[in-house]
């Protein structure tokens, strides 16, 4: 009987809280008191919605398309829109960007790696008003390293973790948003640092595919080297898995994982 | 697969073929790279080349069975090649790659192709050939096939976004060609997604996938050969800036042929799952609360699912002030939806945790604190066992002087009812580094480590023991470009079961790295050496073995 009721007791408390958020109805209540203000009403970048609490965004150069960050905003219809000007050198130049009749308006350029833009978007209406330009601060750094690199670099991370046996710093590589249950990999991986210690892996990679929008595909060769706590032998095996990596803000964390399992894999 | 394994350590012959394969390499990679400048300035491409030469050496007893190394001269190369850029209106890139080895460790196959992929858009109209990795969502496609993808969408007129996508699941290209050792089932996918933009705020989507495994191709006669076929819905809605509902639903019908054997039925399948999302994000608050049932029947050979499950997870963070952090979350989820299990397990896994910084008044001071119980009833294994598990950690980072420290502390509780388990494991560790110039032109780098397990079996009576030490420096010749390090130490594994081995191992590595100037032209090419030594001792002495591994390498970019 406790067990049924538990969850519900949970989800009330939950949804009470999500409930209870201040952020957004403070920003309502201003949006409505200041209907003619010239505002953004959404801005996309790389067709990714940013919003205006967003002000740092990280990119790989190769996942742009042709090598390009392409920006898509609306101005709020209530906006007479004379101009738009786009600066991506911290306001040192500007460019006129058309507007269309839905009050859009798109500008792309092509970004160089290791490279960080400072964007920013002026307004201005009919009345000779503008925006107010703080506001839409966007600083886009486009990563020095290959996401091949990046990659290798988060797995090298995770195997150091690993064979330290430090869970947190292990988990802090795996995403919210893990398919298998972060709290139940947290407890494989956790088995194995019960069952198993002086581990080694080496690996080598397959295939680095990414989807072009959030997430990449890893396929993997690895072997292990580790003694069995219980019995004090040491033990070597090898084998090959494919590791789904999600690309939030130039940074990857585990989101699924498919084929042999690398961690966690003695339960 | 293991014979072949051990019989490949006692190759020790130097293989004529090596520098063929590496000058091979450096060939096309000069061609390229002399080609490159001539491309349109619009347009880029980058080539990189790895090639490393390593000699392993592994004696005594026990090397065959416990080193994963592989004994002799081994070579491993790996190419790439890469490109995007503008033709008139369309925007392209590709990726190439391959591997090279004669190590089996490293992979099975001497050559083998990584990547082979191309990708062509003109931003209303998008091809994709060869890898290709179309994710529709969760439970129909997250899988990367070797095959293409088409997609229209066009922006401007808000149009559908139309994915369609065929192609081979498979996990290497020389599948499709290579012999017995890359051998897999052949399964096919198929695929299609219609996802429509209502709003900035709300879009919908629909998919369709199948996959279908060729019955000719099975490894063992036991695996399993499937035909199924998804069909889901799944949407986003942003009501009001900072809250987000998610949610999708899947149905699936699957056709499994269990074995080889005639006789054996083919099990049919029909099976849903459904699950929905809110994420509140606002002030100082972020809560997630989350809702899934996967149905016992339920198959998503192309996406990801655990059949037989419902779940409820939600988790709050909050930052309580400006150098306090709470996090708060539970999962619960259950099994045996359709009744069939002789038990059912429940599972509560509670957490809370803080995070702390300049704690103590101390600026550089963080420190993360957490405790996670995890309680079952039933254990998921049809026994009606029960179990519950605390687990407590502690990690605290801080800056002495001009050293820095991390420090990691965790203890755990493995508790499972009528005398199944009783056992408690402490884990600690301590590194210590600092960092310190010497004029302009070297940097020294030392680095302490220490760290332990202890495990207390209190129903065997029993306790093992874990410890482990090393000291390292590093070396940074600034004006020369020149990195090295080594490190010493020793771990050691002590038993009081009877029967069992007490272990150490003693380890040393030595490693440089160098970006010489005649290298420069290839985006700071590097010159390498790495090398390591380990002792591995048993109290059966059988078991005992030494390996030693020195390793070449050149690593190009261009």
């Amino acid at each position: 009987m406790l067990q049924k009721i538990i969850p519900g007791i949970f989800g009330v408390v939950s949804l009470f809280l999500l409930c209870h958020i201040p952020g957004p109805v403070e920003l309502s209540a201003a949006l409505a008191e200041k209907p003619d203000d010239i505002r953004l009403e959404y801005l996309y970048i790389n067709k990714k919605i940013t919003p205006e609490t967003e002000k740092k965004i990280t990119f790989f150069r190769e996942l742009l398309p042709g090598g390009r960050v392409s920006i898509t905003g609306k101005i709020a219809d209530t906006v007479k829109v004379k101009a738009v000007e786009v600066s991506i050198d911290n306001k040192s130049t500007w460019r006129k960007v058309r507007s269309t009749k839905k009050n859009t308006f798109r500008y792309s350029f092509r970004a160089e790696k290791g490279t960080t833009y400072g964007l920013f978007i002026r307004i201005t209406d009919t009345k000779g008003d503008t925006n107010n330009i703080e506001d839409t601060f966007k600083g886009i750094t486009i990563l020095d390293r290959s996401l091949y690199n990046a990659v290798g670099d988060v797995l090298n991370g995770m195997i150091e973790a690993y064979r330290g046996k430090a869970t947190g710093s292990f988990m802090a590589y795996v995403d919210d948003s893990f398919t298998g249950e972060k709290v139940e990999y947290e407890k494989s991986v956790q088995n194995d640092f019960s069952a198993i210690h002086d581990i080694s892996i080496r690996y080598t990679l397959n295939n680095v595919t990414p989807d072009y929008k959030d997430k990449v595909s890893v396929s993997l060769n690895f072997d292990r080297g580790y003694t069995v706590i219980k019995t004090g032998k040491r033990r070597s095996d090898e084998g090959s898995t494919v590791l789904i990596f999600k690309i939030d803000n130039g940074k990857l964390s585990l989101h699924a994982v498919s084929g042999q399992p690398l961690f966690g894999f003695t339960k | 697969m293991m014979t072949s394994v051990n019989a490949e350590k006692h190759c020790t012959s130097l293989p004529i073929r090596v520098p063929a394969a590496f000058f091979s390499c450096l060939l096309v990679f000069l061609f390229l790279a002399s080609a490159a400048p001539a491309y349109a300035a619009d347009n880029e491409v980058h080539f990189s080349n790895e090639f490393s030469y390593t000699f392993n050496d592994i004696t005594g007893p026990g090397g065959d069975d416990g080193s994963s190394l592989t004994r002799g001269f081994r070579y491993l190369n790996i190419f790439g090649f890469t490109g995007n850029g503008t033709v008139k209106e369309l925007e392209y890139n590709f990726n190439l790659g391959f591997k090279a080895t004669d190590d089996r460790r490293n992979d099975v196959a001497t050559f083998s192709p990584t990547n082979i992929q191309g990708r062509m858009t003109n931003k209303i109209h998008t091809v994709n050939a060869g890898d290709t990795f179309e994710s529709f969502s969760q439970y129909s496609l997250s899988t990367a096939v070797k095959g293409a993808s088409y997609r229209y969408f066009n922006e401007q007129k808000n149009s559908p976004e139309i994915t369609m996508v065929y192609g081979y699941v498979l996990p290497r290209w020389d599948t499709i060609w290579g012999g017995v050792e890359t051998q897999a089932i052949e399964r096919t996918a198929y695929g299609m997604r219609i996802k429509q933009n209502f709003s900035p705020n709300i879009w919908a989507g629909i998919s369709y996938v199948q996959a279908k495994d060729r019955p000719g191709t099975r490894i063992m006669s036991t695996d399993p050969i499937y035909d199924s076929n998804n069909y889901t819905v799944d949407a986003e809605y942003k009501p009001m800036q900072g809250l987000t509902f998610r949610g999708e639903f899947s149905t699936s019908r699957t056709t499994i042929s269990p074995t080889s054997v005639e006789g054996q039925n083919e099990d049919r399948t029909h099976g849903t799952a459904s699950r929905i999302e809110a994420v509140g994000e606002g002030g100082p608050s972020r809560v997630s609360l989350e809702y899934e049932r996967v149905s016992t029947e339920f198959q998503s050979i192309l996406g990801s699912a655990t059949p037989d499950r419902e779940k409820i997870k939600s988790k709050w963070r909050y930052t309580m002030t400006k150098n306090i952090m709470l996090n708060l979350g539970l999962l619960w989820f259950r099994d045996n939806l359709d009744g069939q299990k002789a038990y059912r397990t429940d599972s509560y896994a509670p957490e809370v945790g803080f995070s702390f910084k300049n704690l103590l008044g101390r600026q550089s001071a963080t420190a993360d604190l957490a405790y996670k119980y995890d309680r079952r009833f039933g254990a998921g294994n049809g026994s009606g066992i029960s179990t519950a598990d605390h687990m407590t950690t502690l990690n605290y980072r801080d800056r002495f002087g001009p050293v820095d420290s991390d420090a990691n502390v965790s203890y755990t509780i493995y508790s499972t009812e009528k005398d199944q388990r009783q056992a408690k494991e402490y884990t600690y560790n301590l590194s210590l580094n600092s960092r310190h110039e010497i004029g302009e032109a070297y940097v020294l780098k030392p680095v302490l480590y220490l760290g332990g397990m202890t495990a207390r079996d209190d129903l065997a009576l029993e306790t093992d023991q874990i410890y482990e030490y090393s000291f390292g420096m590093g070396f940074e010749f600034l004006k020369l470009k020149l990195n090295s390090d080594f490190r010493i130490g020793q771990n050691k594994l002590e038993k009081s079961a009877a029967g069992t081995d007490n272990s150490s191992k003693t380890f040393g590595s030595f490693n440089v790295y160098y970006r010489p100037p005649f290298l420069k032209k290839f985006n700071e090419g590097m010159l390498y050496l790495r090398s390591f030594v380990n002792d591995f001792r048993f109290s059966t002495q059988s078991r005992s073995f030494r390996e030693n591994s020195i390793t070449l390498g050149v690593n190009l970019q261009y």
